[in-house]
């Protein structure tokens, strides 16, 4: 019988027997504040960790490989790296050449991409269940084998040029946003723009790129994780003939060693300044930052809670104040907790509706601080963000996708995935007292840099 | 290349077994169709409630409906703007509005513990909408800023200048949320006629997903809403064919939107369909894939891998009941804006010629045929999905039918069609980018310099 067919048929089969199949990941019986989902970690002797998380509601599957190497890694003279470097492994490997992995994967109607923070790099795949023997072993041929072929290094660059100009210089968003980031995290690894500056990407080579390849793709640096119509036996399967020869570094504990050294991370920014950036927005736009925390300890959760209360939704204290009333000083305005693997930043930022506003609004603002942080903050409101933290979780692993990046986030940078149940009950055990003294402690007096952008300031 | 067809008509056969036969659900509440889609995996519901009717339904009054569906939280006879909008986000839901000419939806979507109480509300906004002149005129000045600021995005306004000009002399070319001069004249009376209209005319057609408990919601409808079958108009138009078909044009017409704080251009490049050129959903989507759908396809090939011009490029066709358009959108470093031109021209010039490797439909109809299950795996993705299918009016069957439908087309059908659809004497280019673009773009075709304001 034609093989093919055979493993067709073979499928159909399994459709049949519906009801004998292993317990999905999610259980239908999901309640609201229990979620046990069935996840199997698989550890190979290199390090290699994988997870996997089985949805047979569709033959399909989403892959995700965290790496942990971004920015922040990089020093001054190769920003830039780590992202490029991403880009390049789109670009071919020894056994796999160029355009055969986005070929590959999309002849078979599935999509890939990749993104590259401070902290990591992640690839991601969403894929046909019947392509999962093929991607094992692309990633693991990228994961050792990448070639930095010239022609595609000099194309590449000039892909990324314009990246830059889409993202920040042509972006007053991303203008302020990138500004904001370096005055906060000034002299510090998350004081560099992810994408790079111009000057060190004109002087990137391969060699600088190779120098991060060799250095961190490796698989006890790495996370796996896959949701969807897989089995995780059939996973275990693949990743020993595939990944379990790769060898792993000996050199990528110390190198991380060095780089999460926490003196290279203490806050050297200079608080209590307001800074005027010329650019292209009609109305002057602002960001407040002030530091936070890194993910992980219980601060950063509430402060997740605290940036909810007061800039999340249009019932949110400060929407209520600045926009939605009857004298807005604003157009919008929003708050937003960012945790970073080794930092954190809390922002505040919005839109005025003219410069005159926007004075008003500091004004107001750093006036009513007490109030935010006593009246501001209610049982109510504190219930409100608890529900809809609930919510976004569950609307995130609906989807394989965000199955996997919801496991892969949790694994690769907390060190366990696990983790995700105490962080509902850290969240449900969140109490008024807690968040209004973080919110004073927070927004005290000149704990802040006021950055805002404008066609009208001066060059 | 036909075994692998062969797979995908088949697990398409597994992909059914799977979900529809089981899941979705038709049911009529007091004459209006309902449409459920059983899911019980999670505690959470989606609904989608769909209006026959959209933007064309303004006449001179553009903007109306869109604001007046925007503005559902304002307030009614009972209840301020603050206490309907602090309801909704206590039970985290998410809730929000589209329109487009043909057709509008209100969709909300929580935990579904929370839907009776959250539908009671939805249904208070419909029935009892007021639009207090109080919350209305900081809306109006909020959009107003809005638009006027939009400047600050070249991908934005290029994108809204292109829509207005490619389908100009159609009904469907004015914006949907109207201009900055017709958003002063709404009154809080257009709104509430507008709500009137929608709630006592038009046709309706509510779509849910969750487990079996959400159906409750269908007292809600009837006695809160108080929607029934007997609305049932339909919005049909009859659409005049684009005016470039057959205009004898020998260049194509460009329109540069001077920006001169930019290094990158963004460009549009496209016309409109008309109603004979999307009766194939397939070949619109095929041809769009095949030439800007993924990192594979040919634009993305020779505009970015071979040669770097831009981050991204994409081509997509696609079709409403009436009408259709075609888009090629993209961008580039202001020195190169000529020659992205003269790229996506050439390979255009390519696919009328047929000069693309021997495999590439083929593997075109692979990908697009194989990335289909995609388009159902969320819940909400589902229901947009058979949302669509109903307001075209084909069948459901065409899902489990689309390998098969995909496989039936022709590489002559596909090059037929995209040398119509493409004829570059016959497009619109739409160019944001500095005057000093003028010299080059002129080379190309004939220029004519707008500004943004009068599209705002």
């Amino acid at each position: 019988m034609n093989k093919a067919l055979a493993i067709t048929l073979m499928m159909l089969l399994l459709a049949a027997c519906a009801s004998k199949k292993p317990r999905a990941a999610i259980s239908p019986e999901a309640s609201e504040v229990d979620l046990d989902l069935a996840v199997e970690k698989i550890v190979l002797p290199n390090g290699l960790k994988i997870l996997v998380a089985e949805n047979h509601r569709l033959p399909i599957f989403s892959m995700n490989i965290f790496y942990s190497i971004g920015g922040r890694y990089e020093t001054a003279g190769v920003t830039g790296a780590t992202h490029f470097l991403e880009h390049m492994m789109f670009k071919g490997s020894k056994n796999f050449g160029p355009g055969i992995f986005d070929g590959e994967i999309e002849k078979n109607g599935g999509n890939t991409n990749a993104y590259t923070t401070n902290d990591q790099t992640v690839y991601y795949q969403n894929l046909p269940a019947n392509f999962l023997e093929t991607i094992m072993a692309m990633e693991a041929d990228r994961m050792q084998n990448l070639e930095l072929l010239p022609a595609s290094f000099d194309s590449e660059k000039l892909v990324i040029f314009e990246e830059r100009k889409m993202r920040y210089e042509n972006s007053p968003e991303g203008q302020l946003y990138l500004g904001a980031l370096k005055e906060i995290f000034i002299k510090t690894p998350y004081g560099g723009s992810v994408i790079g500056e111009v000057s060190d990407l004109k002087a990137l080579t391969r060699e600088n790129l190779y120098d991060f390849y060799r250095k961190y793709y490796c698989p006890n640096n790495a996370t796996i994780v896959l949701a969807g119509d897989i089995r995780a036996s059939e996973v275990k399967k693949l990743a020993e003939k595939y990944f379990a020869a790769i060898p792993a570094s000996t050199d990528v504990e110390k190198l991380h060693l060095e780089r999460n050294n926490p003196a290279l991370y203490k806050s050297q920014a200079r608080l209590g300044r307001e800074i005027k950036m010329k650019g292209t927005s009609k109305l002057p736009m602002f960001m407040m930052v002030y530091p936070g925390v890194e993910v992980g300890p219980r601060k950063a959760y509430v402060l997740d809670v605290l940036s909810s209360i007061i800039g999340g939704g249009e019932s949110s204290y400060l929407n209520l104040n600045y926009v939605n009333n009857t004298k807005p000083l604003l157009n919008n305005i929003s708050a937003s907790n960012m945790t970073l693997q080794k930092a954190g930043v809390f922002l505040i930022s919005g839109t005025a509706k003219n410069v005159g506003s926007l004075d008003g609004f500091k004004k107001k603002f750093f006036s009513d601080i007490n109030n935010l942080c006593s009246q501001g903050l209610t049982e109510r409101n504190l219930q409100k963000t608890k529900n809809q933290l609930l919510l976004d979780h569950y609307r995130q692993i609906a989807s394989n996708a965000g199955m996997a990046g919801f496991l892969g986030i949790r694994e690769s940078l907390l060190g366990d995935y696990l983790i995700y149940k105490e962080e509902f009950d850290t969240y449900q055990s969140i109490e008024l007292g807690e968040l209004k003294s973080a919110c004073l402690e927070l927004l005290r007096p000149r704990g802040h840099i006021f950055l805002s952008l404008w066609e009208g300031y001066a060059k | 290349m036909q075994n692998k067809f062969l797979i995908l008509i088949l697990s398409f056969l597994s992909f059914k077994t799977f979900a529809f036969d089981q899941v979705i659900k038709k049911e009529t509440w007091k004459g209006i169709e309902v449409v459920w889609v059983k899911d019980v995996r999670l505690p959470i519901y989606d609904v989608v409630i769909y209006f026959a009717d959209g933007a064309l339904a303004d006449n001179e009054q553009k903007g109306t409906t869109d604001m007046m569906l925007d503005l559902l939280t304002a307030g009614t006879k009972s209840s301020s703007e603050k206490e309907l909008v602090d309801f909704l986000e206590f039970y985290g839901t998410s809730f929000g509005s589209s329109v487009n000419h043909e057709y509008s939806l209100f969709r909300y979507s929580g935990l579904s513990k929370d839907i009776i109480p959250t539908t009671k509300k939805i249904c208070e906004m419909f029935h009892d909408g007021e639009y207090p002149d109080q919350v209305l005129n900081r809306y109006k000045q909020q959009l107003i800023d809005s638009k006027s600021n939009a400047i600050n995005d070249p991908g934005e306004v290029a994108t809204r200048i292109f829509r207005e000009i490619s389908l100009e002399g159609s009904p469907y070319a004015y914006p949907v949320d109207g201009k900055i001069n017709d958003i002063k004249k709404i009154t809080g009376e257009m709104l509430k006629e507008r709500l009137r209209y929608f709630n006592k005319s038009v046709k309706k057609r509510i779509y849910i997903t969750g487990p079996s408990s959400i159906l409750a919601i269908q007292d809600i409808f009837k006695n809160d809403c108080q929607w029934s079958g007997s609305s049932d108009y339909k919005r049909e138009v009859k659409v005049a064919p684009p005016s470039s078909v057959g205009s004898g044009r020998v260049r194509p017409k460009i329109y540069l939107v001077k920006n001169n704080d930019a290094n990158q251009g963004q460009i549009r490049i496209g016309r409109t369909l008309t109603k004979a050129q999307i009766q194939n959903p397939y070949l619109l989507d095929l041809t769009g894939e095949f030439l800007g759908g993924g990192f594979t396809s040919l634009l993305m090939q020779e505009v970015r891998t071979k040669r770097g011009l831009t981050y991204n490029i994409g081509a997509s066709l696609s079709g409403q009941k009436q009408y259709g358009r075609a888009v090629i959108s993209t961008f580039s470093k202001s020195e190169t804006v000529a020659k992205t031109l003269e790229v996506i021209h050439q390979t255009l010039d390519k696919v009328k010629n047929e000069n693309f490797p021997s495999d590439a439909i083929e593997r075109t109809k692979l990908q697009f045929a194989g990335s289909h299950p995609f388009g159902f795996e969320s819940m909400s993705a589902f229901l947009g999905q058979l949302l669509y299918i109903d307001h075209v009016e084909r069948d459901y069957s065409e899902i489990y039918e689309f390998p098969k439908r995909v496989e039936l087309i022709s590489q002559k059908e596909l090059v037929h069609f995209s040398s119509e659809v493409w004829n570059w004497n016959e497009l619109s280019i739409v160019v944001v980018g500095s005057e000093k673009l003028m010299p080059a773009l002129k080379e190309i075709g004939d220029v004519e310099i707008i500004t943004a304001e009068s599209y705002l």
